[in-house]
């Protein structure tokens, strides 16, 4: 066992190190990657999934399949703030006024996910217990507009005035390589409830 | 040591081809998810174009009924189809919907004719210097053939249309009205010439026609309602559902005085020229079950003229009245119109709307005092969704719900 038989033991040594570093590294890269995809794809059909649910719900304010159970559509909305919103709609299409309640609770986080940001968005309809449902929901605040475009400050005293609303939603997956979260934001600038000025 | 080589290559290979894999379709999953929610919005943009468009037939035309089948429109396809509901009372509803990359979406809209008595004040031709201010709050529907001229922020409760513009006394920041309701502009809405003519012709069908007679005193009370043509003469007391089955009650070329409390759903009307064709109110006209105090209450009135409907000079109207009805004057307007005003006269209670061609004097301003009557008018919010018997129709229909 020469020098030179030490020498080419070390060097492979060292060289197969390098080596598997590298295919370590790409692994770890590949991974990542592979999360990040996934929890793109999540937050992003989760988003899809709440945006739907919200767009076909506000189209529905003030809307009655029997419509003389609501005369006075602009009196739908029963309060309205930038975390949530009340309204008078028919969930089922059944000729039945119903209560719709949005809202959003900023402060508490959601038990038992690794991103410490998700909360729970409900949908309470005629008071019921109110059951969240995760979809990584970090943010979501409501802008109310008048009839001359003008923006209604907050508290708003009559809800009457309001004439279209902006919604902002960003949803985040709810766990994450390295902590690493995906954020995805949507904004509907001006959402109208055809129902509310129909007379 | 070459094969051992060629297996790890082969070996990572394989391994990254199955990640590499997983990964495309992720990519393919998230644009299938961003390329689904396109397509619905497409879809919903469509049959919402597809619903304006037919709404707009429907406005031109209010018989319009042949929908339109598969027509392309921005890369989709737009069906609309107009079904009558109801025959008698002319409910239409419109069901449109729209196809885009094999997505469908419907949304239906239901008609009614519009009527005037669901306005709490319509007028054509308001003075111009009439500004709605600060201290006026408007609860109903309101419309203005003209501007609408604003000071200090006056609320309107309802929607509010005009022909013309908003008119502010200064600027927008300190004058803007706040609308609860809406606010379009551009919407022009006149009476229809034959409103009286279908009145009349309704009242000599199945109501009652009064014809040949200078002045009718009517009175209604309760089940009753008691007529005479003359201040001396004796009333005549009828059943009011048997004098007027179908609730229209009218007088040609004459002057109606009207006052009692009305049960069940009436309309008086008054035709001719001045000094006829219009309507004094000789004391309270008010319903047998206050809406306000029981809001199932059924009694509706709706009083009718060509010309005016003014409050009688006379002791019972003195220290105030009570109105309880839905006031239309095809050529003039609602107000006291008394020649002078000597001291206050309390206030006009209205329980309904009030559309009327141009403003009638209630009082004057004398020094810091007013002398006449105060408005306190009230809308009477069952008329957002019912009307009196055979009251005039804006002639077009109006959309009551939209479900998309």
């Amino acid at each position: 066992m020469g020098t030179n038989v030490i020498l080419d033991i070390i060097g492979s040594i060292i060289i197969a190190g390098i080596l598997m570093l590298s295919i370590f590294r790409v692994n770890n890269s590949s991974t990542e990657d592979l999360y990040k995809g996934t929890g793109n794809l999540v937050a992003q059909t989760n988003l899809a999934t709440v945006v739907q649910i919200l767009e076909t719900d506000f189209r529905r304010i003030g809307y009655c399949a029997d419509w003389k159970k609501i005369p006075v559509p602009t009196e739908a909305i029963l309060n309205a703030d930038s975390a949530g919103i009340r309204y008078l709609t028919d969930v089922d299409k059944d000729g039945n006024v119903d209560t719709m309640y949005y809202y959003f609770d900023p402060l508490t986080d959601i038990p038992g996910t690794p991103n410490p940001r998700d909360r729970f968005l409900y949908r309470v309809v005629n008071g019921e217990t109110p059951v969240g449902v995760n979809l990584g929901v970090t943010q979501f605040s409501l802008e109310y507009f008048n009839a001359l475009g003008s923006k209604l400050s907050f508290p708003i005293s009559d809800p009457r005035e309001i004439f279209t609303m902006q919604i902002d939603i960003t949803v985040e997956d709810v766990a994450a390589y390295d902590e690493k979260y995906q954020t995805i934001f949507w904004r509907q600038i001006r959402m109208a409830a055809r129902n509310l000025f129909n007379r | 040591m070459g094969k051992l080589s060629l297996y790890l290559v082969l070996g990572f290979g394989i391994l990254y081809m199955i990640m590499g894999n997983k990964s495309n379709k992720i990519s393919i999953l998230t644009n299938e998810n961003m390329v689904d929610y396109n397509a619905k919005t497409m879809v919903h943009s469509i049959a919402v174009s597809a619903t304006n468009l037919a709404c707009n037939e429907i406005f031109l035309n209010g018989a319009w009924d042949e929908g339109f089948v598969n027509v392309p429109f921005n890369g989709g396809y737009v069906n609309a189809n107009v079904q009558v509901l109801d025959p008698f009372r002319n409910i239409r509803k419109l069901t449109t919907s729209g196809n885009y990359g094999g997505l469908n979406k419907t949304i239906e809209v239901i008609f009614q004719p519009s009527n005037f008595s669901k306005f709490a004040y319509l007028s054509i031709s308001d003075p111009t210097n009439l500004y709605w201010s600060n201290n006026d709050t408007i609860w109903g529907p309101f419309h203005s053939q003209g501007n609408i001229n604003a000071y200090r922020h006056p609320v309107f409760k309802g929607k509010v249309t005009t022909k013309g513009y908003v008119n502010f006394y200064e600027n927008e920041i300190l004058d803007a009205p706040r609308f609860c309701g809406g606010f379009e502009s551009g919407v022009s809405l006149t009476f229809p010439a034959a409103s009286l003519d279908i009145l009349k012709s309704l009242a000599n069908s199945n109501g009652h026609l009064f014809s040949g007679k200078d002045t009718v005193y009517l009175t209604f009370r309760m089940d009753s309602i008691n007529f005479k043509y003359e201040y001396s003469a004796n009333e005549t007391s009828v059943l009011a559902s048997y004098f007027a089955p179908n609730g229209v009650i009218f007088a040609d070329n004459s002057v109606i005085l009207l006052k009692g409390t009305v049960k069940g759903q009436y309309t008086i009307g008054c035709s001719g020229t001045l000094p006829k064709g219009n309507i004094y109110l000789d004391d309270n006209i008010t319903y047998n079950t206050d809406p306000t105090v029981d809001p199932e209450s059924k009694d509706l009135l709706g009083i009718v003229s060509k010309n005016n409907v003014l409050i009688t000079n006379n002791e019972a109207n003195q220290s105030s009245i009570d109105i309880h009805a839905s006031i239309y004057c095809e050529q003039g307007g609602f107000g006291a119109g008394w020649q002078e005003f000597t001291e206050p006269n309390g206030n006009i209670n209205l329980l309904g709307g009030i559309q009327n061609y141009c403003q009638v004097q209630i009082g004057i301003i004398q020094g810091t005092q007013i002398l006449g009557f105060n408005r306190r008018y009230n809308y009477d919010e069952r008329l957002m969704i019912d009307s009196p018997p055979g009251y005039p129709s804006t002639g077009q229909l109006e959309i009551v719900s939209w479900c998309e």
